[in-house]
């Protein structure tokens, strides 16, 4: 027994010094008279109880990292660069000039170049609304609480006096209830023990809603916190997503999430994507900009990756079907661990192209340690011939056919409710737009709809596989975004656009990667600017480049070729 | 950097020299290095490590948890400005376990206070006045619980509300 209390003395401290912090933040109190004190009600206090900790809402703020603004800002100057030196492009699609724009962005790390190719596909708000959906999963509301600061309500039974001061949080503002309990001593302790436990841990188990109703008055404010946050699980996983990136969706940067979606985003390391949010957000964006290039980016493959044959490769991955695939290719990673995906399914009309075996094929020549995510808003060629360099392209290509298949007049009774988790979806697969064609002719919605009720579809899916596996699971229902080994071409990195070049058409080819191997992407990609995105990014050994920009030292150009 | 950021930082830095402070104390030693103008750029937690190193047998487990707190909180500070809001608030999660687990003191300090709770604040905000609209959601749902099996699976109870609203 001591050396329990022993063990959980500096706990309680701790509990007790965190809620004074959330304390001080702003505490409200107000009467919650429908609930009612289950140790007053044992001890015969006839007061309403009191709510001492209870917020509102929750305002999601998910606030950007400026420093993509300005890579942004950066980049969006070497476009008008590049663009002023442009010349024409011959017939096959090759750049005619020789200075197209390769930009290398140098970050510190993986995670830092997987953050920033996921910020430069989906923009700002959608990528920070999908790591705050992956936080929130990753939080387990179902299994415990998201603040693990609960403070113990119940004094130790044996000594009392610790325990008049042990009520921290809840039953120190409203102190009618310790005196209560101190009050009538002998049966008090047993009241309080149930308190206790019940409230210590009100998401465990089935518990949980009988807990949380049943001690509304007496919820502490981390508790509180953590039924929101939990609240905010169940409505993303309700509403699809589609709220929060619409609510904030244009007011980050405008011009950095214009361009992204267009801009050939190639980096290295995987990216990991929830697919929900992916569809639903370039759904969402799709439909609401009606751009060209946003629905470029609405293009993603959602590809269901058959993990099972790859126990190593897939690690945290293991019990994840669904994944979202920017470029249907895997790492060609010299650890052997090939993941084997089903067949992507591409439905653009003409421009479709994406044969996977292709892709496969140019996966396995691909050499080890140099994959590069291929996000390319263009890089779609139907011709099979042109190089392996291509096949990077289904993340994004026009959308003009497809979109007019989706406005077909086909009679259905209702929406699908299941996709079958281990198939590949995409967004403009025939039978999804089979599907949602029928649906929206049967119930007359417009293509907004249309979008959003195959987003919820997708989302439908991924949640029934959460379902299927377990839900602890969800957390790593991260899927991995594509990554594309490149550089085939004998000359280095220029992925020739077959599409004809239009105005808004992207002439940038923009690598992401992390600085400890940058030696190959050097040598094959051949970079005109390189960016160095964190300031531990040596700059030293990159002198030979022209144009150097440099987060802590801004632009420093003329190092001479 | 904006003010949030610009609070998380110096409130690091602010730790930082806490708990260097903290370690003069307990080794009685000079770091001439790790004074507060180059905690931002250099990698002075190792620094420390190796003007330790001799006596590194002769430190008390309090000291190493110092310059193991040392390296932790210099990794947040390139966390600060390299990751996005969530992943940092996920990372100093994390952190803020671990540190408990390990009793380091400089949880304690107001700096860490206000970084804990400006990097939240980057993410979510509790605010507003308890909306009936939640006391009531709440009480009906006591009263639902009541009425059904006490053991209900979460699971289940959420894909039941699921399929209802649908």
């Amino acid at each position: 027994m001591t050396v329990l209390r022993k063990f959980c003395f500096p706990h309680l401290m701790l509990n007790r010094v965190v809620c004074l912090l959330v304390q001080s933040g702003g505490a409200s109190r107000a009467d919650g008279s429908a609930a009612t004190n289950r140790s007053k009600s044992a001890a015969g206090v006839s007061k309403a109880a009191s709510v001492e900790w209870a917020w509102a809402e929750l305002e999601v703020l998910l606030e950007e990292n400026p420093k993509w603004n300005l890579v942004m800002d950066v980049l969006h100057e070497i476009r008008t660069e590049v663009r002023h030196n442009r010349r024409p492009r011959t017939q096959t699609g090759q750049p005619a000039c020789s200075r197209c724009g390769r930009v290398l962005i140098v970050v510190a790390d993986d995670r830092g170049a997987a953050q920033l190719a996921e910020y430069m596909n989906l923009g700002g708000p959608a990528m920070l609304f999908g790591n705050w959906r992956r936080f929130l999963i990753s939080q387990r509301f179902d299994q415990r609480p998201l603040m693990l600061h609960v403070p113990s309500r119940s004094p130790p039974p044996a000594d009392s006096k610790t325990g008049s001061r042990t009520p921290a949080g809840a039953k120190q503002a409203g102190s009618s209830s310790a005196s209560a309990i101190d009050v009538d001593a002998p049966d008090s302790t047993s009241s309080a023990s149930v308190v206790v436990s019940d409230g210590d841990d009100p998401f465990s188990g089935g518990r949980t809603d009988n807990a949380i109703a049943n001690h509304v008055d007496t919820l502490t404010p981390s508790q509180w916190e953590s039924i929101l946050l939990r609240k905010e699980m169940e409505r993303i996983d309700r509403e699809g997503m589609l709220g929060v990136p619409q609510r904030t969706d244009r007011t980050g940067t405008p011009k950095g999430s214009a361009s992204t979606a267009s801009s050939s985003i190639l980096s290295s390391g995987s990216l990991t994507l929830p697919a929900s949010v992916i569809t639903a957000e370039s759904a969402s964006s799709a439909v609401t900009a009606g751009t060209k290039r946003s629905a470029a980016a609405a293009q993603l493959d959602v590809v269901s990756s058959a993990e099972s044959a790859t126990p190593a490769a897939s690690g945290s991955k293991s019990a994840r079907a669904t994944s979202v695939a920017v470029a249907s290719a895997t790492p060609a990673k010299p650890s052997g661990s090939v993941k084997r995906k089903t067949p992507t399914v591409s439905s653009t009309g003409s421009k479709g192209s994406a044969s996977t075996p292709k892709n496969q094929a140019k996966r396995t020549r691909a050499g080890p340690g140099t994959a590069v995510v291929g996000g390319r808003g263009r890089g779609a060629s139907s011709n099979a011939a042109s190089g392996s360099s291509k096949g990077k392209g289904s993340a994004g290509r026009g959308n003009t056919g497809s979109r007019g298949a989706v406005g077909d007049d086909q009679t259905g009774p209702s929406l699908p409710s299941v996709v079958r988790a281990d198939h590949t979806v995409s967004l403009f697969d025939p039978v999804v737009q089979q599907r949602m064609s029928s649906w929206a002719a049967a119930s007359g919605s417009s293509k907004e709809q249309q979008l959003r009720s195959l987003s919820a579809l997708v989302l439908t899916e991924s949640k029934q596989s959460d379902r299927n596996s377990s839900f602890m699971a969800a957390a790593s229902e991260d899927i991995d975004l594509t990554v594309e080994a490149k550089h085939s071409s004998p000359d280095g990195f220029t992925p020739a656009p077959t599409m004809p070049a239009t105005a808004d058409d992207d002439e940038l080819d923009i690598v992401i990667h992390p600085a400890g191997t940058l030696e190959p992407v050097l040598n094959s990609f051949r970079p005109h600017f390189v960016i160095c995105f964190d300031p531990d990014v040596r700059v030293i050994r990159l002198v030979r480049y022209s144009d150097v920009w440099s987060s802590c030292q801004g632009r420093s150009s003329a190092f001479g070729t | 950097m904006t003010p949030r950021m610009q609070t998380i930082q110096d409130s690091i830095v602010e730790v930082i020299d806490a708990v260097i402070a903290e370690l003069k104390g307990a080794t009685r030693m000079d770091f001439s290095e790790a004074s507060v103008g180059n905690t931002l750029v250099k990698h002075f937690d190792l620094a420390i490590r190796r003007e330790l190193d001799p006596v590194w047998h002769k430190l008390a487990g309090k000291s190493k948890q110092l310059v193991a707190d040392l390296g932790i909180l210099r990794r947040l500070l390139s966390y600060l400005i390299s990751y996005d809001c969530v992943t940092f608030y996920r990372f100093l999660h994390t952190v803020r376990t671990e540190a408990k687990n390990h009793g380091s003191l400089w949880l304690f300090t107001e700096a860490a206070n206000r970084l804990f709770s400006a990097a939240k604040a980057r993410v979510f905000v509790l605010h507003g006045e308890p909306s009936s609209e939640v006391l009531a959601e709440l009480s009906s749902k006591r009263s639902k619980a009541r009425r059904a099996a006490s053991d209900m699976n979460p699971t289940v109870w959420r894909s039941d509300q699921y399929i209802v609203k649908k």
